[in-house]
C-alpha cells in the first residue's frame, strides 16, 4: 500500500482494579483541525454494553473488565503529516518510559504501525495502544491527491486478548452484539422469556 | 391571498377579544391600526363594543323568593333509585375490567425502550473494534515479543475472521 500512513493510537482496557494505568489520551496531538471519527468510552458507556455480550456460566463477558475506549482518527494530513509522524515517535518513547512494551513495529513505505501494550495481572493486559499513519495516494504526477490518515487507538481495563481479539473479528460479520443491543428492534428476546 | 388580505381576515377573527379587552401589547396595538384603516371592521367593533358593554350592564334576574326552599325539600330518592341499578353496573364494571385485564395480559409485551446511550455506545464500541481489527490486518505477522503473544493470539483470531469472512462473500 503506497503513500498512505495511518496512525492508530489507542485502544485502552482498564480494569478495575488496575484503575487508569492502562489509559492514554492522547493530548496534544499537533493536529489543528478536529478528528473526523472520534470514539471515548468510559467506564459507565462499557458497563451499558456489558448484558449484549453475557459470558458463558461462570465465566465473565468479553466486556467485563474493560474500563475505556477511546479512538481518535484524522485524515486529509498531507501537510501535517511530517508533526503527526514526529507525535508518534515522541509518544512510543514516553510509552516505553512509562512501562509499555512495543510489540510492533511495522515501516512499509510511507506506513507505520506502531502498538504498545501494558501487562496487567493474571495474564490480563492493563492497557493496548495503537498508532497508525498511512500517506496520502500519490498521483501520476508526483502530487498527493490527500488522504493521509492518522489513527490512534487507545483500550483500557483488565484485558483478556482473546476476547478482545474475538470481538474484533465480530465485527462486520455478525456484528459484536450478534443477539442485538437489548431495547433496540431486532434485540434477541431474553432468555426465559417468550 | 394578499399580505393585506391575511391581515384583514386576522382582524375580522379578533373583533370578540378587540371588544371585551382581552386582546393586549402588539397584537392590540395591530388591530386598532386595522380598525382605523377599515371603516366596515371600525363599525363591526363599535358594535361588538356595544353589545359587551350591554350584557356587562345587565343585572341578572333576581331568584324567585321561595325557590331555594323548594329546592331543599324536595326528598332524596336517590338511594332508592340506585340500589336496584348498583348491582348489575357492580357486575358490568367487574366484567369490564375482566376484559380489559384479559386484553393487557393476552397482548404481546412491548418492546422495552430504546436506551440512547447504548445505541450511543454500541455505535461507538463497533467503531472503535474496526479499527483495532484493521490494525490486526495490517501488523499481520509482526507482533514481537513474549509480552505480545496474547495480542498475537487475538489478532489471529482477528484475521481468521477476516480471511472467513471474505472467503464467505467470495471475496
Amino acid at each position: 500500500m503506497k503513500g498512505r500512513v495511518m496512525l492508530f493510537g489507542g485502544l485502552m482496557l482498564v480494569a478495575a482494579s488496575a484503575g487508569a494505568q492502562g489509559v492514554f489520551s492522547f493530548d496534544n496531538i499537533p493536529l489543528k483541525g478536529a478528528p473526523s471519527v472520534e470514539v471515548n468510552l468510559g467506564p459507565e458507556m462499557i458497563r451499558l454494553l456489558g448484558p449484549a455480550v453475557p459470558g458463558a456460566a461462570g465465566v465473565p463477558g468479553p466486556l467485563d473488565g474493560l474500563t475505556n475506549v477511546r479512538v481518535l482518527v484524522y485524515e486529509d494530513l498531507d501537510e501535517d503529516m511530517q508533526g503527526v509522524l514526529r507525535y508518534v515517535e515522541s509518544t512510543g518513547t514516553k510509552l516505553e518510559g512509562d512501562g509499555w512494551s512495543a510489540v510492533v513495529r511495522v515501516r512499509e513505505d510511507d506506513e507505520q504501525v506502531r502498538v504498545y501494550m501494558k501487562p496487567g495481572t493474571d495474564g490480563t493486559l492493563a492497557g493496548v495502544t495503537v498508532m497508525v499513519t498511512e500517506g496520502g495516494n500519490s498521483g501520476e504526477d508526483g502530487d498527493t491527491d490527500g488522504g493521509g490518515e492518522a489513527i490512534f487507538l487507545n483500550v483500557a481495563g483488565k484485558i483478556r486478548p482473546e476476547d478482545l481479539g474475538k470481538i474484533a473479528a465480530g465485527v462486520g460479520m455478525n456484528g459484536v452484539f450478534p443477539g442485538g443491543v437489548p431495547g433496540l428492534p431486532g434485540a434477541a428476546p431474553k432468555a426465559g422469556t417468550n | 391571498m394578499t399580505q393585506k388580505d391575511l391581515s384583514e381576515e386576522w382582524a375580522w377573527t379578533q373583533l370578540e377579544a378587540w371588544a371585551d379587552g382581552s386582546l393586549t401589547g402588539e397584537s392590540r396595538a395591530r388591530m386598532a391600526a386595522a380598525i382605523a384603516a377599515d371603516p366596515r371592521l371600525m363599525a363591526a367593533a363599535e358594535r361588538a363594543v356595544a353589545v359587551h358593554r350591554a350584557l356587562g350592564a345587565a343585572e341578572p334576574p333576581a331568584m324567585p323568593s321561595g325557590l331555594r326552599r323548594r329546592l331543599l325539600a324536595i326528598p332524596n330518592q336517590a338511594p332508592r333509585a340506585r340500589r336496584p341499578f348498583f348491582m348489575p353496573a357492580l357486575v358490568s364494571a367487574a366484567a369490564a375490567a375482566a376484559i380489559v385485564a384479559a386484553a393487557l395480559w393476552l397482548r404481546p409485551e412491548p418492546a422495552p425502550p430504546v436506551d440512547p446511550r447504548v445505541a450511543a455506545a454500541t455505535q461507538d464500541f463497533e467503531t472503535a473494534m474496526r479499527y483495532l481489527r484493521k490494525s490486526a490486518v495490517i501488523t499481520q505477522g509482526h507482533v514481537e515479543s513474549a509480552v505480545g503473544t496474547g495480542l498475537r493470539d487475538a489478532y489471529v483470531v482477528s484475521r481468521d475472521a477476516v480471511a472467513r469472512q471474505a472467503k464467505e462473500t467470495g471475496g
